[in-house]
């Protein structure tokens, strides 16, 4: 058998071993021995000591367990309650005001913290009764809570392109500046959406009722202010900071779970079993990202020496199609993916192994690597198996799955909406990296 | 956590014990995210307020980062939070989920996770031997007890292993998971 | 390509090289030459930086036999013995300069102190052979010009890590490690106001010309610079004795081949960087290797005094340095004089 031939049975393995839910870091490093020994022989044991070796004393990763801790913390600070007061009181007069209202503080807590399930769930928590009892459609309730809730791993900081920057070799920087254009568009096309939806048909979004609006501006404004502001200004000062290149997502990493700690102090949020909450989760999500990422790099070591990365790109190429319709099945390919499996082995595995096609094409990576995060954020809403519907349907259990399935599928095809505007002007993603960093 | 008062006595106690230890493993190291932070935040402030970075931040940063997770493996075990593709695995019945994962525990897990602690174990044990310190920056700390987390994470994901593997094969034989 | 013996020995080399990098390309004529030198027996394949692994873990990669072969510096060992250090660059002490320094390898006790490191005091189960050269390394890439050490101890300065960061520490200056990857944005957001890479043909690849304009040529950190083949010995044993000599034979020209390709490449780089991308070029403060002289006698002292390889290897470098130095200097000083004379017609 030829090693390219041995590294197609090696991916069969993986498949076959994913399909079947041993945990995926264990499998990867099994199969990295077992054809590590047949390709290099028995010191390959020691290789998977040298990469776990590497991955630790790695500092570009330590901004993972850091984005997580701050988007813990600040989930504790209760701010998105606040936020979202703010904009519910603001916007009361409005037809499918909550929608806004929900979408907005999604948008905003997106680019606060690096992560899907804390937004879903906290904004189910809070949003999910008011818009029932106003009468609000729950299927396009559930669907805005978790269009606006995926955004999180989109907009910057997200955990996802922290952890794909080093594997595609592009710098953290530039995919924080290139996802920025393309998750406000996709927040500012769910909005439309809503708004209109509403505005067509009012029973769906009906304005708020007098009592449930503010008793004076003072009070509107009083929860505006103190709901933006402070988040307001740890955005800045962390996105701001790496985006305007004064500091390394690491070190603005550590400043944000600093800041929002400071938050959760300020807030008299904070408790010392908030803090050992957040603690236990960051290490246990921290852990299972690293430890995937060093089974992967061991499998990656071995299947790149057998070849068949680059026997698959070549066979590809040499079928002279488009690129663009290659490109396309790459990421109809990553979207389908998405519905087993979570981002983390995705990026991890996969996005590494159709790499070298995508650069034979020509295809611009930092595009690329923003298309395949888009395609990973629609995964989320797309059921049966989208995380998000579980989050939703755990926190206001009265909602019925097929509605909150619903509701999704609405926003997953908004989404592909969002997806093909990218396609078709690639500048979204690559003008605001050119204008920062040249 | 669950008591495991359906598993035979000497086994319970197996099984408890492993557990315990790998539960307060994380809730010791998970703490380790709080100097990690704050040796970030002073790098920042003696950058740019001070105008003197430090010569131990880089290495400080990589080194809590890499026991962090590591030592947090067997914590993170134990919470059932290594990503596994559940749609199949979710569907089957307790038996077969047993089956499966005693299987790959026994054919895959311990012999990979075994081999990896013994690779760590020499890797670890010669930069000991050679006093090794770091030369990635100016500080040049020693780096052999970083290097020690390698066997050590090891050791703790083999323990977890064995109790994974004694509730996985009960619920083989039982048809149904451990309580 | 070269056909390859059906029953062809294959060497993976694993190297500390990008595959943009000018060296990577000398390395992979070095490949070319040792499979047509073999006629197709001996089947190298150069690797470029962490295709198995990083540069930091080539030496156990090749230890552990994982690739057969490595091309790394030595100085990225001397975490594990400081004396490593001695086998990559020198500091100021005996006046040794890049030729004198392979001298010392071929005609001195170099090579036999080189194998007796890997042997006793790294222990790792590797025969060694200098090979690559890239000295001669600039002082790098400054934000604004300096007139003397006072102006440089000001800066934060990206430097070499290891013992190369200490010389600069005790100089007084603010010495930051980063890996290549890291020296760009660090640059652009203000972490370092300074930067030595390696050489004109590898900075230009970095860019570090878009954002700094003064380039100090003169270095003295890294005045000496080797890089070396490592191979496996269980690997080397079975090899036959022309193999041996091939591989051995390759390593020699390849010195001539970096050498003279560092002399054109580089020359022709900093052509570009002055003409196209606007850099200005300076010679180093003369305050500056005055300094360096002091750091280096601190540095090596306290070195000597903690290992007695460390200080074996600097006394057989500095007695080499004391026969070699008065004749060769005064020879170079004859190219010098040749040099500025056709300089000054021009
Ligand atoms: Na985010
Ligand atoms: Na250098």
């Amino acid at each position: 058998m030829s090693s390219e031939t041995l590294g197609l049975v090696s991916l069969a393995a993986l498949f076959i071993g994913i399909c079947v839910g041993f945990p995926i870091s264990f499998t990867l490093i099994f199969l990295g021995i077992v054809f590590g020994v047949i390709g290099f022989g028995a010191p390959v044991f020691y290789l998977m000591v040298l990469h776990a070796f590497q991955v630790m004393s790695e500092p570009l990763f330590a901004a993972v367990p850091l984005f997580l801790f701050m988007g813990y913390l600040l989930e504790q600070a209760g701010l998105m309650n606040r936020l979202f007061n703010g904009f519910r009181l603001l916007l009361a007069g409005i037809r499918g005001s909550l929608y806004i209202a929900v979408l907005a503080t999604a948008t905003l807590f997106a680019a606060a913290t690096g992560v899907v399930g804390a937004s879903v769930t906290i904004l189910g928590v809070m949003a999910g009764p008011v818009m029932e009892k106003s009468g609000y459609s729950i299927r396009l309730s559930a669907g805005a809570i978790a269009a606006g809730g995926t955004l999180g791993m989109l907009i910057p900081p997200s955990v996802m392109l922290v952890v794909m920057g080093p594997i595609v070799g592009v710098p953290i920087t530039d995919l924080f500046a290139a996802a920025v254009m393309p998750g406000l568009v996709l927040a500012g096309l769910y909005t439309a959406y809503a708004l209109v939806r509403s505005y067509i048909n009012p029973a769906l979004g009906p304005a708020l009722p007098v009592e449930e609006r503010a008793k004076s501006v003072l009070e509107m404004v009083r929860e505006l202010f103190f709901g933006i502001i402070p988040l307001a200004v740890l955005i800045l000062a962390v996105l701001g900071s790496i985006l305007g290149g004064l500091a390394t997502p690491t070190d603005a990493a550590a400043m944000g779970a600093f800041g929002a700690f400071v938050l959760t102090v300020l807030y008299r949020r904070f408790t010392l079993e908030g803090l050992k909450q957040a603690a236990y989760r960051t290490i246990i999500t921290s852990s299972m990202v690293s430890i995937l990422v060093v089974g992967s790099n061991l499998y990656s070591a071995v299947f790149s020496r057998l070849g068949t990365a680059t026997m698959i790109a070549e066979s590809l190429l040499g079928l002279n199609f488009n690129p663009m319709v290659i490109l396309l099945t790459l990421l109809g390919f990553i979207f389908v993916l998405g519905w087993p499996l979570e981002w983390v082995p995705i990026v991890i595995i996969i996005v590494p192994i159709v790499l070298p096609l995508v650069k034979a094409l020509g295809i611009d990576i930092l595009w690329f690597c923003t298309l395949v995060a888009v395609c990973l954020q629609t995964a989320w809403l797309s059921p049966p198996v989208a995380l998000s519907a579980y989050y939703i349907k755990g926190v206001v259990p009265n909602w019925e799955l097929s509605d909150i399935y619903a509701g999704m599928i609405q926003f997953m095809l908004i989404q592909l909406i969002g997806l093909s505007c990218l396609l078709m002007f690639p500048q979204l993603a690559l003008w605001l990296p050119e204008v920062l960093f040249g | 956590m669950t008591s495991y008062q359906s598993l035979p006595l000497p086994l319970r106690r197996v099984v408890r014990v492993i557990d315990t230890i790998s539960v307060w493993s994380g809730k010791l190291f998970c703490w380790l995210i709080i100097p990690m932070v704050l040796c970030l935040v002073y790098e920042v402030f003696a950058r740019y307020l001070f105008d003197a970075p430090t010569v131990w931040a880089y290495d400080a940063t990589y080194m809590i980062y890499g026991s962090h997770f590591m030592l947090g493996a067997a914590f993170t075990s134990v919470r059932q939070a290594h990503v596994r593709t559940d749609f199949l695995y979710q569907n089957w019945p307790p038996r077969w989920q047993g089956i499966v994962d005693a299987t790959l525990y026994a054919c895959l897990y311990f012999p990979a996770i075994g081999l990896f602690t013994w690779a760590g174990y020499d890797f670890a044990s010669v930069s000991w031997e050679q006093r090794e310190v770091g030369i990635t920056g100016p500080w040049a700390p020693p780096l052999y007890p970083f290097k020690t987390v390698i066997p050590v994470t090891g050791a703790m994901l083999i323990m977890q292993g064995v109790s994974e593997f004694i509730k996985s094969l009960y619920a083989a034989i039982k048809g149904e998971w451990p309580s | 390509g070269t056909a390859q013996a059906a029953d062809a020995i294959k060497m993976r080399v694993q190297t500390i090289f990008p595959s943009a990098s000018m060296y990577f390309g000398m390395l992979q004529d070095m490949e070319k030459r040792i499979n047509r030198m073999s006629g197709g027996r001996l089947d190298v394949e150069m690797l470029p930086v962490g295709a198995v692994v990083g540069f930091t873990e080539t030496l156990t990669a090749v230890h552990q036999g994982i690739v057969e072969a490595g091309v790394t510096g030595a100085h990225f060992h001397s975490g594990k013995v400081s004396a490593a250090y001695l086998f990559a660059d020198q500091p100021a002490v005996g006046g040794l300069d890049q030729l004198s320094a392979v001298a010392w390898f071929l005609e001195g006790d170099g090579n036999k102190l080189y194998r007796e490191m890997h042997d006793d005091h790294l222990k790792v189960n590797i025969i060694p052979f200098i090979t690559l050269l890239s000295g001669g390394q600039p002082l790098g890439w400054f934000k604004n010009p300096i007139e003397n050490l006072e102006d440089f101890q000001k800066l934060k300065y990206r430097s070499p890590p290891g013992i190369t960061g200490e010389l600069f520490t005790t100089m007084g200056i603010t010495a930051v490690a980063l890996p290549g990857g890291e020296i760009v944005p660090s640059a652009e957001r203000g972490v370092i106001d300074a930067a030595e890479w390696i050489n004109p043909g590898e900075d230009i690849n970095l860019g570090l010309q878009d954002i700094w304009k003064n380039y100090y040529l003169q270095g003295f950190h890294q005045a000496t610079d080797i890089t070396e083949l490592i191979i496996n010995k269980d690997f080397w044993n079975k090899l036959p004795d022309d193999l041996q000599a091939i591989i051995e034979t390759a390593t020699l020209a390849t010195i001539t081949t970096t050498l003279t390709g560092n002399i054109y490449r580089n020359a022709v780089a900093l052509n570009e960087l002055k003409e196209k991308h606007g850099v200005k070029v300076y010679d180093t403060p003369p305050d500056l290797f005055a300094a360096f002289a002091a750091a280096s006698e601190e540095v090596m002292a306290k070195h000597k005094a903690a290992d007695p390889f460390f200080k074996k290897v600097a006394e057989s470098q500095e007695e080499f340095a004391k026969v070699v130095v008065p004749y060769w200097t005064k020879l170079l000083a004859l190219y010098a004089s040749m040099g500025e004379a056709a300089l000054a017609k021009n």
